[in-house]
């Protein structure tokens, strides 16, 4: 899978968002907040396609954490960004 | 040999320049009274150069009477006091109709992608048969054009009511109906020399890193056109309450409080990538809160005891 690379994660004050425009719905723009753990992940990620597994390597590379707590944690959080629409399926 | 009938009249909002170019026998002063005072220069025939710099945007009129909306999709409708207003998504950029009141004629613009460039439909109205419709037709039109052009140029136009209080500027926002002129009224009633810089329409714009807001010629039903900017003290989204209280906001919390009140084509990525990296600066640079208010002077009061312990 890839990420939507139309869209930004920007950084406010201490916080990360992406701004997404709203589909055909008239005059409405959602805003996704990203933790720091998120962040990373998305600016690490860039533009390339990547597994679940892919990240789950790199949180346990990054911060002491067991593999399979990494990979659920990483599922829960790509079913939210594939829900939002964060996500491209390729 | 060229063929000028035409004058290019110049004008700059928040000191950000643009042109409109006009059949000789319509008098600007007369079809654009609330822009008199942001009129740059005298008119200049065709190839004038603009006094100073390049604009934003330049609207001429056009015969657009064979051109009509086949084809093109429709993305936005909305009404308000000028009638119904669309916006059409068209192969070469954007068009807008406006369509006023049953009977009165209707008005087209189309323009380029970015808002650089546009043209309108006059029709056969000329000096002397003016409909009434044409000057708030063509105020209106230069509204939008002028709120989606200069997005790209680090201003935003916002829907507010903006007063100015010792050497800053104060917006109030929110929905319609929620307050936003009577809480400037309540700060014109209680604070001694508070004065009003634009009751719907101001915009603002980041100058040298600092927040500012100008007042325009678009300013509902209220003329306020007033050409001057003060630095921003503080933005505020105004809802009805019992009692008065003040919720500051920070960061996303500001930016989300901030984005619904902006003009701006939400649809148009480039815009929108525009419109946020300007927001985001007024969110982390600026005062930004909610206040929950009565409508008696003790909510300005409560108002700006809050903005000024920032």
């Amino acid at each position: 899978m890839r990420l939507d690379t139309s869209l930004k994660l920007r950084r406010i004050g201490r916080h990360h968002m992406i701004v997404k425009a709203g589909d055909g719905r008239m005059d409405l723009t959602d805003v996704f907040t990203l933790n720091d753990t998120a962040a990373w992940l998305w600016n690490r990620i860039g533009a390339d396609s990547f597994t679940p597994e892919t990240l789950a390597a790199w949180l346990c590379g990054e911060y002491d954490v067991d593999p399979g707590t990494a990979l659920r944690d990483v599922e829960s959080m790509l079913e939210e960004w594939r829900r939002y629409g964060l996500l491209l399926d390729e | 040999m060229m063929n000028c009938n035409h004058m290019i009249y110049h004008y700059a909002v928040a000191g950000l320049p643009f042109a409109v170019s006009l059949p000789v026998d319509l008098r600007p002063d007369i079809l654009l009274p609330s822009f008199r005072d942001f009129r740059i220069g005298a008119g200049s025939g065709c190839g004038g150069e603009s006094p100073c710099g390049t604009p934003v945007f330049t609207l001429r009129t056009a015969d657009l009477r064979d051109r009509d909306t086949s084809g093109d999709t429709l993305l936005e409708s909305s009404s308000d006091e000028m009638g119904k207003t669309e916006l059409y998504a068209a192969a070469d950029g954007y068009l807008v109709l406006l369509r006023p009141l049953p009977g009165a004629p209707s008005y087209m613009m189309c323009a380029s992608r970015d808002f650089t460039s546009a043209c309108i439909g006059l029709g056969p109205v000329r000096a002397g048969m003016d409909s009434g419709y044409t000057g708030p037709a063509l105020t209106s039109m230069l509204r939008i054009l002028y709120s989606q052009s200069v997005l790209m140029h680090g201003a935003v136009s916002i829907h507010a009511s903006a007063v100015v209080l010792e050497g800053r500027s104060y917006l109030f926002t929110g929905r319609s109906g929620a307050g936003k002129s009577t809480h400037s009224r309540l700060w014109l009633g209680t604070f001694p020399g508070a004065a009003l810089l634009n009751d719907d329409n101001p915009v603002i714009r980041i100058v040298h890193g600092q927040v500012m807001a100008y007042g325009t010629p678009w300013s509902g039903k209220t003329p306020c056109y007033r050409n001057t900017g003060m630095p921003v003290g503080g933005i505020v989204r105004i809802v009805q309450a019992r009692e008065n209280t003040f919720t500051p906001l920070c960061d996303v919390d500001a930016f989300t409080s901030l984005l619904p009140g902006c003009s701006l084509i939400r649809h148009d990525p480039v815009l929108l990538d525009a419109l946020c990296g300007t927001l985001v600066e007024v969110s982390t640079s600026v005062p930004v809160g909610i206040l929950g208010c009565k409508a008696d002077s003790s909510a300005a009061m409560c108002c700006r005891e809050a903005l000024s312990s920032y």
